[in-house]
């Protein structure tokens, strides 16, 4: 018997499963060894390793840092409130994007809430559950990141920076209430299959929202960005929002050791997750229902598709079915192009700047390596029936240089336009990007095939985890034909050390290849 | 022109234990054989390996002459397999699986798309030719999945549980189908719980346990050698049913 045993059906026990397949969710099922029929669920031993490696390290870095540099006044100016504040912002629409996505899958995707909501348990304390949930797998992934600054601030004896850890936790809980009102009214005005397809969109949207409005805002004409400035600064000013005390620092506050700001907005966090609970479990209900109930969309039979004529060969009908599948899988399009969004910042510096075109060329070559590492992973690891291609009696060397084929063509195409503007502008460049690119993907797809593993489209965000080696290899890849890029392009004779490291990548990714047979 | 359709010599696979255990088992061109056995006796592995999905740790696979691990391509050509969990894509319509399915056995186009045609009308799928395979039953999607083994007229079929979630109407297609294969001349292997259809459909029947072939014949050569076993059965009572041959054969010692 255990010392210690929860009630079954109470609020611990359940938060207790939650917080299991919030682990198990991490990886993929696999065998322990290749004799044994147990399986090993969630992230792998070496992934958990490598997480604490770098976690120490991230904690190591932040104390050399914030050693040299003098202690957090606890009176901040006015300047470092609203600094501070510009990036509990951006914090807080990352942790939105992340709240949205866990979300939808705890509405739609794990497919135990039929199962829960069946038995005898509340549907209120279900709901609590699976907030509560959101919220600790929020804290937890933000934490992961940021709790390196603050504990090296606590090792430096500035114990005021236990006010972060207040503010981060108030902010998950704010974030993980909005996204679940925002998820379950969407399901009640535009349906759930629109809204698993507009949330996944919104998630990919809010983690860039800041950036990509701010970039915007400066593309704006002068007088229109001085008018719409000069207009906020008087609505606050009116409204008192500018001085020190209004309630818009209460954040910047509590992270430079204000303990009441701390308090205030935990307690506020805590209170709109009650209230949340509180008052729309009835609204939980019916989405699940709605989820749960959605019917099967009967749409008329046109003479279209009987009509149109059937693709020959098998590379081409390889290249369409892996195109539409991509096209029709709006989850894992939001995740590229979120992907992509995060690279915005690089590409919106050197355009704007104009002059720094080795950096395009650099940031153009990374982009284009990243994107084909991604597709290659999701058309050959994330196949959904290989047992088809198995059987079919094409040769999976064929099956599998087609498959590659249809995630390297797509690349080129939205590299081709970009070769051609840097060709235009210098030759030079253009062969640059093209060579460097090109070499990237080649290298990245032969990674991809050498290294990959069965796995599911739904687990692209996840990917690294299970597959530490190949994500490192892909990384090195990308960073290094980025580096060739920019090396030849400024100072050419370091461009061996990214050839280098390009064939490192390669090499090790020989030596480690799967096994097939 | 070999008249064996399927040929196992020495089969075997192990999974820490042996899956399938020295497995010979011969069927002839135009026969309906039905491979019975309780769970985890090997019956999906040897079908597996059969398939080109397993590789076989010894022996040897003869598909219609061709063998499969030495020339894949010529023996996969005329064979077609069907899984109890259908082998589909959920975000392709009907005639766009079907166009992937010909494509790969590199079957003309002007061909597949009439058969497609032929085979969604049939299994009345038509209707839903415009619609994503996610929103489809369990039944639909076993149906589509049998109009891809179809496309192709392989000429020996493999099911591994065809009628599993089938409902009736749907459940006596399937069965019309391949009896109707099996009078044109093609095979047809298939593995069933449901005893009644494999004693109402199949000429010869195979019981494996433990990865072995431990008896084989007709339903009549069964019962026969079910009697013979019964030792402990009384005087003159005969073993009736395919169920109670199966349950006698397959009994623990």
């Amino acid at each position: 018997m255990r010392a210690f045993e929860l009630t079954p059906g109470s609020f611990l026990w359940l938060l207790v499963h939650e917080w299991r397949m919030f682990f198990y969710e991490m990886g993929d099922a696999r065998k322990l060894n290749a004799s044994s029929q147990k399986l090993a669920r969630g992230m792998p031993l070496k992934g958990k390793l490598l997480l604490a490696v770098v976690w120490l390290g991230m904690h190591f870095l932040a104390w050399e840092l914030m050693s040299d540099l003098p202690a957090l006044a606890s009176s901040p100016s006015f300047l470092m409130l609203v600094a501070c504040s510009f990036v509990l912002l951006m914090v807080m629409s990352f942790m939105l994007s992340s709240a949205l996505n866990r979300s939808i899958k705890a509405l739609f995707e794990r497919g135990d809430l039929d199962l829960l909501l069946s038995s005898p348990i509340s549907t209120q304390a279900i709901f609590n559950v699976r907030l509560t949930g959101i919220v600790i797998s929020v804290v937890a992934t933000f934490a992961f990141f940021l709790s390196p600054v603050i504990d090296a601030g606590l090792f430096l004896g500035q114990i005021y920076w236990l006010g972060a850890y207040l503010v981060l936790a108030g902010m998950a809980m704010l974030v993980s209430a909005v996204a679940m009102l925002l998820t379950l009214s969407l399901v009640k005005f535009i349906g759930v299959k629109r809204t698993h397809t507009v949330a996944y969109l919104l998630s990919a949207l809010s983690g860039a929202a800041i950036f990509l409005s701010s970039q915007l805002f400066s593309h704006v004409k002068k007088s229109t960005q001085q008018n719409v400035i000069s207009g906020a600064l008087s609505y606050l000013d009116q409204h008192h929002l500018l001085t020190e005390a209004s309630p818009l620092w209460l954040p910047a506050h509590a992270v430079f050791g204000d303990w009441y700001s701390g308090l205030a907005i935990f307690v506020s966090g805590l209170i709109i997750c009650w209230l949340t609970t509180r008052y729309t479990h009835h609204f939980f209900v019916r989405g699940v229902q709605q989820a749960g109930g959605v019917s099967r969309k009967v749409i008329p039979a046109s003479n279209v598709s009987k009509a149109r004529r059937f693709y020959s060969g098998g590379w081409l009908v390889i290249f369409v079915k892996e195109w539409r599948l991509i096209l029709r899988d709006v989850e894992l399009l939001s995740q590229i192009c979120l992907q992509l969004l995060y690279m915005l910042p690089l590409f919106f510096l050197v355009f704007k700047n104009g002059v720094m075109l080795s950096g395009v060329v650099a940031g153009l070559t990374y982009l284009g390596i990243s994107l084909v590492g991604s597709l290659v992973w999701v058309i050959l690891s994330a196949e959904d029936t290989p047992d088809l291609l198995h059987c079919a009696p094409l040769p999976m060397k064929k099956i599998n240089y087609a498959k590659l084929g249809a995630a390297v063509l797509p690349v080129c195409f939205l590299l081709s336009p970009a070769i051609l503007w840097l060709c235009w502008r210098d030759i030079w460049l253009g062969l640059c990007l093209g060579m460097t690119s090109m070499g990237g993907i080649a290298f990245a797809s032969l990674i991809n095939l050498w290294l990959s593993k069965p796995s599911s489209r739904n687990r692209f965000k996840h990917r690294g985890q299970g597959n530490v080696v190949p994500m490192l290899l892909e990384a090195l890849n990308s960073i290094s034909w980025a580096g060739i890029a920019l090396a030849l392009l400024t100072i050419g004779k370091w461009a061996w050390l990214g050839a280098a490291g390009a064939a490192l990548a390669l090499i090790v990714a020989w030596f480690m290849r799967v096994n097939r047979n | 022109m070999s008249e064996v359709a399927l040929a196992l010599q020495d089969l075997t696979k192990i999974f820490g234990r042996p899956a399938v255990d020295h497995l010979n088992l011969s069927v002839k061109k135009g026969e309906l054989y039905a491979l019975l056995g309780p769970n985890g006796a090997g019956k999906t592995t040897t079908l597996r390996m059969v398939a080109g999905l397993l590789l076989p740790d010894s022996g040897t696979i003869q598909v219609l002459g061709h063998d499969l691990l030495r020339d894949p391509a010529a023996a996969k050509q005329q064979l077609a397999y069907l899984p109890d969990d259908p082998m589909l894509y959920n975000k392709l319509k009907p005639f766009e699986y079907l166009e992937f399915v010909a494509g790969l056995w590199g079957i003309k186009p002007s061909f597949a798309q009439t058969k497609a045609a032929e085979l969604l009308e049939w299994l009345d799928l038509s209707k839903h030719a415009d619609e994503l395979t996610e929103g489809f039953s369990r039944g639909m999607k076993q149906k589509l999945a049998l109009a891809g083994a179809l496309i192709h007229q392989p000429e020996l079929i493999i099911l591994d549980e065809p009628l599993t979630g089938l409902d009736a109407a749907a459940a006596r297609q399937v069965k019309d189908l391949l009896l109707a294969h099996v009078a044109q001349g093609g095979t047809v292997i298939l593995t069933t719980h449901i005893l009644e259809v494999a004693e109402r459909m199949a000429q010869r029947i195979g019981i494996i346990q433990h990865g072995k072939l431990i008896a084989e014949g007709s339903l009549d050569e069964l019962r026969h050698l079910a009697d013979k076993t019964d030792s402990g059965a009384e005087q003159g009572a005969q073993v009736a049913t395919l169920e109670q041959v199966f349950l006698q054969l397959t009994e623990p010692a």
